[in-house]
């Protein structure tokens, strides 16, 4: 037999592993994206990413925001801002109790509670999402976006369909 | 593996099925860039903000932005850095580097997978691991995510790669490969914390094994060493201190367990892992013993050293018990790769050529 020539043996051998490997492959990644596409969802609706561009040209580097962890990465990731909350929690001070007043100035009826709390953290503005939950590090809430209409404690700086950024009085 | 009789023939098919594998490979990773915004999962926008303020100020920053800034930071810059040099290069916004880098080191991690599958066997092998990479859940999950893990999943099994490469015999001397080793064990330590604790575990474990071998045992232990060295170097450059126990991490155990099936609050070391590459890396196993390979014990280490780590709740630890099982599942895909040849070679050599002697061999009506 000619070592280089192909038999009829390897006729039938390659068609069937190039079958076996499409038909595999296929009910693999099949499989596999029902576990990996929520991983590739950008959580941010893109009026908040819009939004970023009035932060870097209306607020000082040194402003800092209240949001909630998603919300906070944006800022942080388009503008190098802070945020109460969101990145790394390793050495931070205390980054439990940061979660826990984030939480409560979004979900607090009292707007002057939740001004208490962003002159606490001597934060100067708060980024409210207007299409999404929030996520503050204790499950998904939902946002008591009323009281940021108090003018004696809050004044809408910029709004998009996405999202309300205020200024704290 | 099927025997083909061409050299040339062999050699092409090889070609035909990586390009084939690799396609729907970055086509799933180009997801990550088609987005108005990269996948947020994991902090990626907060490295993007480091490696915005890299590229705007030249400086890697001493303050942290997290959790209202102001205080010293634990990460380590590997990633960072190459990120913001990228972007400083091609003068693309940090966010869509973040993006694009993702896709470059995950084809990467493509090429380690091959590469380390194939000195550990043969191309063929390499192939059919590149087949179950495609398929992993948890190897996809940590590559379509700009993090530094990512790059971890990269720089480990590099690392890795060239102690296998390091043919030391009998001989204690460093060469070339114990010098590569070192460098990337050491911008391993710089890369993700919990990358470079996999790797001087997995190294700390495969040294035990090479006890009786002491120009191997040197191999391990010294680029081990040096990741140690440069890491503990940088946590106290970075935080002023050696000590971890104070870490947020630690003292609040983050991270999830890993049981054998998902539940609220566990992770699913089946689901995550996959039937198919748990069969074919108990068969790879038994494959390896039965040839009696070459270092086969550094990936017996890697596959064992990433269990303890990923079972460290059962040590009273419960950190990142998850994230230890991304390396777990890379070693995995290594194993199950030659596995998964066992089995092609098994089917050629016992069922095909019985099927095919048969044929050959049946009688010629006149």
């Amino acid at each position: 037999m000619n070592e280089d020539r192909l038999t009829i043996r390897d006729a039938i051998a390659i068609p069937l592993l190039v079958i076996i490997l499409i038909l595999g492959a296929t009910y693999g990644i099949n499989s596999m994206k029902k576990q990996t596409d929520p991983w590739l969802d950008p959580v941010i609706m893109k009026g908040e990413l819009d939004s970023t561009k009035w932060i870097n040209e209306n607020t000082k580097k040194t402003d800092k925001f209240q949001s909630d962890i998603f919300g906070g990465e944006l800022i942080m990731g388009m503008t190098t801002r802070t945020a109460i909350v969101g990145g790394d929690w390793a050495n931070a001070p205390d980054p439990v109790s940061n979660m826990k007043d984030s939480q409560k100035i979004y979900m607090t009826t009292s707007a002057s509670e939740a001004n208490a709390l962003c002159k606490k953290y001597n934060l100067t503005y708060v980024f409210v999402p207007l299409n999404r939950n929030v996520y503050c590090g204790f499950g998904w809430i939902v946002i008591n976006k009323n009281k940021f209409n108090d003018y004696n404690y809050f004044q809408l700086a910029y709004s998009n369909d996405d999202v309300k950024i205020f200024k704290v009085v | 593996m099927i025997r083909f009789r061409s050299f040339n023939l062999r050699a092409l098919l090889r070609y035909v099925f990586i390009v084939a594998l690799i396609i729907p490979y970055i086509s799933y990773r180009l997801e990550v860039v088609k987005n108005y915004i990269i996948p947020t999962y994991g902090n990626t926008m907060y490295h993007v903000g480091i490696e915005r303020l890299i590229t705007q100020t030249g400086f890697y920053p001493a303050q942290e932005l997290s959790y209202n800034g102001g205080f010293h930071h634990f990460y380590v810059p590997s990633f960072r850095l190459f990120v913001s040099s990228f972007s400083l290069i091609t003068a693309t916004d940090p966010m869509v580097t973040s993006g694009l880098v993702t896709i470059i080191i995950s084809l990467a991690i493509f090429g380690i997978i091959y590469a380390i599958t194939k000195r550990s066997l043969n191309p063929f092998a390499g192939v059919c691991a590149l087949f179950l990479l495609i398929i992993s859940p948890e190897m996809t999950i940590f590559s379509i995510r700009a993090l530094p893990e990512l790059l971890g999943l990269f720089m480990f099994p590099l690392t890795l790669y060239f102690i296998l490469l390091n043919d030391t015999g009998e001989r204690c001397s460093l060469n070339a490969y114990s010098y590569l080793a070192i460098l990337a064990a050491s911008i391993t330590a710089l890369t993700h914390q919990m990358t470079l604790l996999t790797l001087a575990f997995v190294l700390a474990i495969y040294g035990l094994t090479q006890l009786k071998n002491r120009a191997e045992l040197l191999n391990a232990w010294i680029p081990l060493a040096a990741a140690i060295t440069v890491y503990g170097a940088w946590q106290f450059y970075s935080l002023h201190t050696l000590n971890i126990l104070e870490l947020a991490q630690v003292k609040f155990h983050e991270g999830m367990p890993v049981d054998l099936f998902a539940s609220a609050y566990k992770v699913g070391f089946i689901e995550r892992t996959g039937l198919l590459l748990i069969g074919f890396c108990i068969l790879g196993i038994v494959y390896l013993e039965y040839k009696k390979t070459d270092k086969r014990f550094l990936l017996y280490a890697w596959i064992g050293a990433s269990l303890i780590l990923t079972k460290n709740d059962l040590l009273g630890i419960s950190v990142f018990m998850d994230r230890f099982l991304t390396f777990m599942v890379e070693g995995m895909i290594i194993v199950g790769g030659i596995g998964a040849y066992a089995t092609l070679e098994f089917l050629d050599r016992y069922v095909f050529d019985i099927i095919f002697g048969k044929i050959q061999n049946a009688p010629v009506k006149k």
